[in-house]
């Protein structure tokens, strides 16, 4: 234990190296509500709704895809197709560590980095752009919310491995990972509540694990998802799809791992 | 007058050799990598139009713009965020060339180390890529129902000339941190992340948004600007203004380069 204590600690020291760097990453966060929040004010602040979002459920919506986004998204394990084809991989694989725990505990300092952050940032936000916003108080709502938050982070971290993993196979890892932001700043409901789509898309969309990310525990949280235990069924049944094929692609592909460049 | 035209030639000269060996090492090592991209900025594209569709199909207006017109500014915006792309994409690298000491090679140069800095890694893909992303923005003009006249037209692409010269400016002085603090990538995320706001009409973030977002950095004249020329909102004679201000920003922009340049230690090599 004493070891990952050690990893969770240097990971969170690596942040404050290049003190601007994180800064500006800082900034970054902040400037991700800015653009949605002034669309929404465009079209909704003078009152009325839109696909039954007045401003204040579209503002809590966006709110609180910022925050889950630090939360689910903050990740270390993005860097694994580097890590492959740097020959990085080779430091932790030869050290008396778990490789997947190893992972897990450079991204929870990730999430920690990021919610520390995040409680200084989301009072600026708010003293800023004022946004209306509502906070859950039934307990029930609260506890659910969380256990879908603890299963969109575990998710995401399976997702990272299985598209790093595409270097044991090619040195190009950053086109695969542009392709998976791209349709995930779409497919998770960052850009907007995916109840705004046609019902077939959003069926659709929902037998895919994107909108289990965002979409699916912010709904929670809001406690407007009539299908609650359902898409939470649906989300654990993910959970174990993405944990079973991230072990079958990282045996597959540690095999084939030659160290190079190392 | 020759030798400037000899210089001018000698920068195209080495601007294409280095496209080419891009463009090379691109079919060599990474043919699917390249579809890949081609896909995501396609599918990227696609969401931010259906996003418009979706919130000004329903609400009927946005800032005083109408759906068609919403849809001509993204795709003003897009295609000059893609020129800025294609050209500017040294950038990206640029910290990692001071990390390792390349940028000492650019110094030593015969040419402009500005020049290599910013604009060797053209990336041919976005090249492509600006093919259908001209149709798609002379559709969404067309589709405005605004007639396109020759002075019109004319007025567009000096505005969008205006806009790249500013942006140049900004990618200037993020090189110029780059030098001093060795941070760049996240300053160049920044940059792109309020870029974006130029995706939709400048006058939809207040009036104090639309005065940063139009004098401080050039993101009016990318999309809205240029749309308000088509749609008789902006008197042309206001560019004159504008050309001021970027030839102001850019010579404030060379200044800091080269100022930071005295501070480059080149301790890396």
């Amino acid at each position: 234990m004493k070891k990952y204590i050690s990893i969770f600690s240097i990971t969170l020291q690596e942040y404050f190296t290049y003190r601007l760097n994180m800064l500006m990453w800082r900034i970054r966060q902040i400037f991700v509500f800015l653009i949605p929040f002034f669309i929404w004010r465009a079209v909704l602040g003078g009152g009325g709704d839109l696909y039954g979002y007045d401003f204040a459920a579209i503002m809590t919506y966006l709110f609180g895809t910022t925050i889950l986004r630090s939360l689910v998204m903050g990740s270390r394990t993005v860097d694994l197709g580097w890590m492959i084809n740097s020959g990085y991989l080779t430091i932790p694989l030869m050290r008396p560590l778990g490789i997947f725990r190893f992972l897990l505990t450079r991204d929870l300092a990730d999430k920690l980095f990021n919610l520390s952050f995040i409680l200084l940032e989301v009072p600026l936000i708010f003293l800023i752009f004022k946004p209306p916003v509502f906070l859950q108080s039934n307990p029930s709502a609260i506890l659910l919310f969380v256990i879908s938050l603890l299963l969109a982070a575990l998710m995401y971290f399976f997702i990272n491995i299985i598209f790093g993993s595409i270097g044991f196979w090619s040195r190009d890892v950053w086109a695969p990972r542009f392709l998976l932001m791209v349709i995930l700043e779409f497919a998770t409901g960052a850009m907007f509540p995916l109840d705004m789509l046609p019902t077939i898309w959003q069926n659709i969309m929902l037998m895919t694990p994107f909108p289990y990310l965002l979409y699916v525990p912010l709904k929670i949280y809001l406690a407007s998802d009539p299908n609650l235990y359902l898409h939470l069924g649906i989300q654990l049944v993910w959970t174990i799809i993405l944990f079973l094929f991230t072990r079958f692609i990282w045996q597959k592909g540690i095999l084939r791992y030659e160290a190079e460049g190392r | 007058m020759k030798l400037k035209a000899d210089r001018i030639k000698s920068y195209w000269r080495v601007w294409l050799r280095l496209t080419l060996q891009q463009f090379q090492t691109q079919i060599s090592n990474a043919r699917g990598a390249a579809l890949l991209f081609i896909f995501g900025k396609l599918f990227r594209l696609a969401t931010a139009f259906l996003l418009i569709y979706l919130i000004v199909g329903r609400a009927k207006l946005i800032a005083g713009y109408e759906l068609p017109q919403a849809i001509f500014i993204l795709a003003l915006f897009n295609l000059n965020s893609s020129i800025t792309q294609l050209f500017m994409r040294g950038i990206y690298v640029f910290r990692q060339k001071i990390v390792d000491g390349t940028f000492d090679f650019y110094l030593l140069n015969p040419l402009s180390e500005l020049f290599y800095s910013l604009f060797s890694y053209t990336d041919p893909m976005d090249l492509l890529l600006f093919i259908p992303y001209l149709g798609i923005t002379i559709w969404a003009g067309i589709g405005t129902g605004f007639a396109f006249t020759l002075p019109l037209i004319i007025l567009i692409i000096i505005t969008l000339i205006l806009a790249e010269i500013m942006i140049i400016s900004w990618h200037i002085v993020m090189m110029g941190i780059g030098i001093r603090y060795l941070e760049v990538d996240n300053t160049i995320m920044l940059y792109r992340d309020l870029e974006k706001m130029a995706a939709f009409p400048i006058n939809m973030y207040g009036r104090l948004g639309s005065i940063f977002l139009t004098y401080i950095f050039p993101f009016a004249l990318m999309a809205t600007i240029p749309a308000n020329l088509v749609f008789g909102l902006f008197n042309p004679w206001s560019l004159l203004g504008f050309a001021v201000l970027a030839i102001l920003e850019l010579k404030l922009a060379l200044r800091f380069w080269h100022n930071s340049l005295l501070t480059y230690s080149s301790a890396s090599s």
